[in-house]
């Protein structure tokens, strides 16, 4: 299929003896936001930092664009956007200075980096806080902060690893809003969530991990309709309770 | 097998791409020090507090216990080597709050660049501060034992070989000792097991040749320390004594340390953080 972003080929990873992803294939394809849902422990930050290069797969190969990412990681990372669940800005510099650099490491030009940088402070709303250092900053802006320094090369894909995790209602909604915005403009999204009403508002599939193996991969709107049930959130307990599954999705 | 296969076309790839990766490289060192250097006056102090007392105690006051008289100016050129080992544990501690906390290393691992570069721009930043800390540590010692030490006899082209190798070396260890240790909950060890006996054993207050003269079987195993070279080469250069070891015996021996060191540092990281 043409318009596959990324291949995931049966990926597998182990801690010891502990078997954090017991084998996971599925496509992504460009401009989609796919939702991976699990319980703790399911194998969702695992996935999503591996598909980051962050961390190896013991086994197993992803592809992007046809070709092994690991022949060339360099050039897959410049493709790519990572937002870790855990806020990472450089403490010792400005966020204006963070976002500069990023765009630097990216081998952005000045000039690219100013376009830029303008285009998200107004996108993710940061003027006020571009000349203060990260511990100041609120949860919801630390998290703009975050996505905004992953878009910064104009990555083809990103990678948020639950990206509204304990922030306020009205945040997480805001936040949304971004992650709308991203798939308007032709950004594949990746989003990390446990919350399912997030999954189902944002995610055009979902991909419910449970024990290191996908159980179910597929549209909201599909799902809900094959259990006959009216929210995600509902699919997910009964899968995960009476581990349930259509038979078109077994 | 495979897995093995597929490692080796991932390394041999990332190293292929040096060239690549030297402008994010430079961008890494120039950050690393920018933020380093916000606590370098400190640090700064801190060494001239240090040096202020090792070099007033064993310059003159321990002469009243007969102690020789030029041992001050050797005492100079052992602090000078001695800055970037002292480095080590505050550098080390650093790493490992950050590997426990916010995790910005992170970050910087899943830029466009390999790992050995993210981990080689940490190793120059901390060379370049160790050797500004260094260089600022000759005048300070000079103004302090003034007509005990003579600035003539200071080769500066071996002395700035032996600084930048010595630094390199310590940013090597820095990395080494980190993965090495691995936890927060045993960071006491790095001084005690680590930095302490290497420093203390490593020609600190002694020549290699004054242990040679008490014991050759002892002074062959000291050579197995890296700082007995950082000693005895720094001395070399900063005194010009002839009864040091040879300056380019030190340098080799410190390169071969640095290699192995880095071996090891790569090694551990890898696993430790576990890397792609």
């Amino acid at each position: 299929m043409n318009n596959v972003l990324l291949k995931i080929k049966n990926i597998k990873k182990r801690y010891g003896t502990k078997e954090a992803l017991k084998g996971v294939s599925f496509d992504i394809y460009k401009g989609e936001v796919l939702g991976l849902l699990g319980v703790n422990g399911a194998g969702k930050t695992t996935l999503s930092s591996i598909i980051a290069t962050l961390h190896p797969a013991t086994e197993g190969d992803i592809e992007c664009e046809g070709k092994s990412i690991y022949a060339d990681v360099a050039t897959y990372r410049y493709k790519i956007g990572f937002c870790p669940q855990k806020p990472n800005l450089n403490p010792a510099l400005t966020l204006e200075q963070n976002l500069r650099l990023s765009g630097s490491y990216y081998q952005m030009t000045k000039e690219q980096i100013d376009a830029r940088l303008a285009q998200l402070v107004d996108q993710f709303d940061l003027k006020e806080y571009l000349h203060q250092q990260a511990n100041v900053l609120s949860g919801g802006y630390k998290q703009r902060f975050m996505i905004a320094r992953a878009l910064m090369h104009n990555p083809q894909l990103v990678i948020l690893d639950e990206p509204t995790v304990g922030l306020d209602p009205h945040i997480r909604r805001q936040l949304w809003q971004q992650i709308r915005e991203l798939k308007e403009s032709g950004v594949t999204v990746i989003l990390t969530t446990h919350y399912l009403d997030e999954a189902e508002q944002l995610s055009d599939r979902v991909c419910v991990l449970d024990g290191g193996l996908i159980k179910l991969i597929d549209t909201p709107d599909k799902l809900k309709a094959d259990f006959k049930m009216n929210n995600l959130e509902d699919v997910f307990i009964a899968l995960m309770t009476n581990d349930t599954v259509p038979a078109d999705n077994s | 097998m495979i897995q093995f296969q597929l490692i080796i076309v991932k390394e041999n790839t990332m190293s292929k791409n040096i060239f690549r990766f030297a402008p994010i490289f430079c961008k890494l060192v120039a950050t690393n020090f920018y933020i380093a250097r916000q606590e370098l006056k400190g640090q700064l102090i801190n060494f001239y507090i240090w040096a202020f007392c090792s070099l007033i105690v064993m310059g003159y006051i321990m002469q009243e216990f007969g102690l020789a008289s030029d041992y001050g100016s050797f005492q100079l050129a052992t602090v000078i080597g001695t800055v970037g080992l002292f480095q080590v544990y505050g550098n080390s501690f650093r790493c490992i709050v950050d590997f426990e906390g916010d995790r910005h290393i992170g970050y910087c691992l899943t830029l466009p660049v390999s790992p050995s570069i993210v981990w080689w721009s940490m190793i120059c930043s901390y060379s370049l501060i160790g050797i500004i800390l260094s260089v600022l540590m000759l005048p300070f010692g000079k103004l302090l034992l003034f007509n005990s030490f003579s600035l003539a006899n200071v080769s500066w082209f071996k002395f700035a070989i032996i600084l930048a190798l010595a630094n390199i070396f310590y940013g090597v260890f820095t990395l080494a000792v980190t993965a090495h240790v691995g936890a927060m909950s045993k960071m006491e060890n790095v001084w005690s097991r680590f930095i302490f006996p290497m420093w203390f054993l490593g020609g600190f207050q002694f020549s290699w040749a004054s242990i040679y003269k008490l014991s050759a079987p002892l002074a062959y195993v000291l050579l197995c320390n890296p700082i007995m070279f950082i000693m005895e080469g720094t001395r070399a250069a900063v005194l010009g004594t002839p009864d040091c070891l040879p300056w380019g015996i030190c340098c080799l021996a410190l390169f071969g340390f640095t290699v192995v060191g880095w071996l090891y540092a790569q090694y551990k990281m890898k696993r430790l953080l576990d890397l792609v």
